[in-house]
């Protein structure tokens, strides 16, 4: 038998999920929670660091939680997702904005990538660390683009979803902070083998 | 005169490798995350819900002295 018309929605798919979830329906949240928490995880992780990764994401999923009847669907659930984590991001840095970022704050995990030689992989995750460092020192709307476009691969339609920009200033912004990236690569000793 | 200049396609597109490696690399989310934010957000909620039978109980309470206020100030 073949579907004809409009697709019905599946009964996992994310607006259901929602909706099911906002009637208190707490397996329906858990699914989401599973679902999303990666990218909400790394999205919070490279904006506030990894000690307070963790933190910042239970706050995100507790806030879109109590703001489940207010998700209508009319944007994708993670882009709805991502800019309460954006936010709950925000409101983190504002708090401790004195606080420099120490380096031994970083945790110690290991890559997903696929199996290596010890030495190379150390190196990758040396690189790693010091990237997400970098990332760190951004100002925090280039931060945010850059995260969410370079590192997540949003599009820009999501990205403008996530921060309430408007399209052309994320590509704006986007240039910007490549170029403020670049710029403290080159400020740094070590060598990041960017051409001239 | 700016000391900032134009970093060339180059320099950018080294940068976009670099920002690839870290998005090749997932940290982990502990085990206990997904437990203990479902056990917060299960409190939450059965707190909720009492507070909003509460604060509508609150509302529907202050309409009706607003409106015994206003009656009252109508008969005098």
């Amino acid at each position: 038998m073949s579907s004809v018309g409009a697709p019905r929605q599946r009964a996992d798919d994310d607006t259901v999920l929602a909706a099911r979830a906002a009637d208190g329906d707490l397996g329906a949240f858990e699914r989401l929670v599973e679902r999303h928490r990666g990218v909400v995880h790394r999205v919070a992780r490279r904006f506030v660091g990894a000690d307070d990764a963790e933190d910042v994401s239970q706050d995100a999923f507790l806030r879109a939680f109590h703001r489940l009847r207010g998700f209508r669907g009319d944007a994708p659930f993670r882009a709805w997702l991502l800019r309460i984590t954006h936010n709950a991001a925000l409101d983190h840095v504002a708090r401790r904005r004195a606080e420099p970022v120490e380096p031994s704050r970083l945790a110690t995990q290991e890559p997903a990538a696929g199996p290596r030689p010890p030495a190379e992989r150390l190196e990758a995750r040396e690189r790693v660390h010091r990237l997400e460092q970098k990332l760190q020192s951004l100002s925090v709307s280039h931060r945010t683009v850059l995260v969410l476009r370079d590192v997540e691969g949003l599009s820009y339609d999501e990205i403008a979803q996530v921060t309430d920009w408007p399209l052309g200033s994320v590509k704006g912004r986007l240039h910007r902070a490549r170029r403020e990236f670049i710029e403290l690569l080159r400020a740094n000793t070590y060598d990041w083998e960017l051409p001239a | 005169m700016s000391d900032h200049h134009e970093p060339s396609d180059s320099a950018e597109a080294r940068a976009a490798e670099l920002l690839a490696l870290v998005a090749t690399w997932t940290p982990d989310v502990s085990p206990g995350f997904g437990p203990a934010l479902i056990g917060r957000a299960r409190a939450q909620a059965a707190v909720a819900a009492p507070l909003r039978v509460l604060g509508g109980f609150l509302l529907a309470l202050g309409a009706a002295a607003a409106a015994q206020v206003a009656a009252r100030e109508r008969r005098e």
